[in-house]
């Protein structure tokens, strides 16, 4: 694989190309001096679900935040020696994607620190570990919000934020070991998963000791223009990667290679077909944000996280043809449901039902719009188990969902195959 | 490197439960652990199997082995009701000849520990 520098690997190289650009809009959007406050606005907030990032700090605070916590995690790789595969890259959009709603580069780092800590602990490289550790940020909100609890003064409060972190870190990739197992690798978002079930337990435990965790609704709008700009950007900054980065030329028959697959965990597109994987990626992020123009919708924090998630994804497990009918669905459900379509949780879960692109992907595009349509209706209930502490909370949805809906499925089509 | 064992037997029943999908017939393997590495051998009585599957599954099975992923999804291998995805497999996996010579198809994997 190609090296920059000597160090850098290609992939790496171009997400740092990508945070170049974030940074050149940060220092348009805002002065250094917005920056700053923005910065410490992001960082002292409560991160919990739905936090917006532009709306508390602003575009271009956001913005750093997102180079910073990605610079941080590209450095944690090089110096891990990572080789940049399909999970890796995945990893680090969800990172990028993460940091614009609820993932700060204080929030994030002792959950870090937990998995480099088990990683000594079984006296194995942190190489083995390193897409937990940037995945297990889905909980970093526990951290901001034990941090501003009122647990004997600041600073306590501060070390026993950092100290959940870090124990919380510890375990998770034990708990995500075992999740995938519960719905076999039909959910795309298993840390999302684990994240569920570990934050379930946190704010039980809070709850216990007479500590309530509330919601937020922090949902910014009216940037569509210039956010628009930046997503399609980077999408066309993709497609022509995978066009004028490799080797070949041809890039049909990858496509075409890549929507063969069902996309169940773990499918790395990025080691099928290299550069061409970046095409997918972009072109999932042009139906991201296509989806939201369309309707009507914000382009914010939120959204983008979903945005650059299907990017994400794009090199691990996600096309055209396994993520529309699950998207459809989503749309079905949202439409059906008595709530508001543009509801910050019915937008959500239409992006991020992705996760479940696997069933449509193995089982055809009925299954995949059923799956749909089930994941927008339970995702808004669910939330309240964890109240906003699990980040990627579609995918703690997504993983009930592909639990309930796989074994029904899998026993239909052996029946139906019988006959 | 943890659960040794317990990956290697389970590389190599969703190895032979792939190639009972694809209409085995007769299915031996051999399962040779060694101090460095373990070397899996699968050999399948499969009559006419299409040359597109086979090219397909030696590509997906020739992976670079992914440590990192490894580590979190090889239990989908390990407690799945489906065959998993090949290339699931096929990161688990350090060297992979796949062959298919008088209707049987063989699998010869190495994977070091």
């Amino acid at each position: 694989m190609k090296k920059y520098w000597g160090k850098i690997y290609e992939p790496y190289f171009f997400m740092l190309l990508i945070y170049l650009f974030f940074l050149c809009i940060a220092f348009i959007a805002d002065t250094p001096q917005q920056l700053w406050e923005g910065l410490k606005a992001i960082i002292t907030s409560r991160s919990v679900l739905i936090t917006d990032y532009i709306e508390i700090g602003g575009i271009g605070a956001a913005l750093l935040n997102v180079v910073l916590v990605g610079v941080l995690s590209i450095i944690m790789l090089i110096r891990s020696d990572v080789k940049p595969h399909g999970a890796v890259i995945m990893a680090l959009w969800l990172t990028t994607g993460f940091s614009f709603f609820g993932k700060n580069i204080f929030n994030m780092l002792p959950i870090t620190l937990g998995v480099w800590l088990y990683s000594r602990w079984q006296k194995e490289s942190f190489l083995q570990y390193s897409v937990v550790g940037l995945l297990a940020a889905t909980v970093s909100p526990v951290v901001s919000e034990i941090c501003r609890l009122p647990i004997g003064g600041n600073y306590i409060s501060i070390l026993i934020g950092i100290l959940t972190g870090t124990a919380i870190g510890f375990i998770f990739p034990i708990v995500t070991a075992f999740c995938v197992r519960v719905h076999d690798g039909y959910n795309l978002y298993n840390m999302g998963f684990a994240g569920g079930l570990i934050s379930s337990f946190v704010l039980a435990i809070l709850s216990s000791a007479g500590y309530t965790v509330e919601t937020a609704s922090i949902w910014g709008s009216g940037n569509n223009f210039i956010l628009a700009v930046m997503l399609y950007g980077v999408c066309v900054f993709l497609i022509c990667i995978g066009i004028f980065a490799g080797e070949k030329k041809d890039i049909l028959p990858d496509l075409k290679e890549i929507m063969r697959h069902p996309g169940r965990l773990a499918t790395d597109f990025y080691i099928m077909v290299e550069h061409s994987s970046y095409v997918n990626m972009g072109i999932m992020g042009i139906l991201g944000t296509t989806v939201i123009l369309l309707f009507g919708w914000d382009l914010n924090g939120p959204t983008i996280s979903g945005i650059l998630t299907l990017i994400g994804f794009g090199c691990f497990g996600m096309h055209l043809k396994n993520t529309v009918p699950v998207m459809l669905g989503a749309l079905i459900g949202a439409y059906l449901n008595h709530w508001e379509m543009d509801m910050p949780s019915n937008v959500l879960a239409i992006l991020f039902v992705s996760g479940l692109a696997p069933i449509a992907g193995r089982f055809g595009w009925i299954w995949g719009i059923i799956a749909g349509v089930f994941h927008v209706t339970f995702v808004i209930h669910i939330r309240f188990l964890n109240n906003g502490l699990n980040l990627y909370n579609n995918g703690f949805a997504a993983g009930f969902v592909a639990l309930l809906l796989v074994p029904i499925i899998t026993s239909l089509e052996k029946e139906r195959k019988k006959r | 490197m943890k659960f040794m064992v317990e990956k290697c037997t389970q590389i190599l029943s969703d190895l032979v439960l792939y190639c009972y999908g694809l209409g085995a017939t007769r299915l031996q393997m051999d399962l040779v652990p060694a101090e460095d590495q373990t070397t899996l051998v699968l050999k399948a009585d499969i009559d006419q199997l299409d040359p597109d599957i086979l090219e397909r599954l030696s590509r997906d099975l020739k992976q670079d082995r992914q440590k990192e992923v490894e580590e979190m999804y090889w239990s989908i291998v390990y407690d799945s009701s489906d065959p998993c995805e090949p290339t699931t497999i096929g990161m688990m996996l350090d060297n992979v000849e796949v062959h298919y010579e008088n209707n049987v198809l063989i699998i010869e994997a190495c994977r070091k520990n």
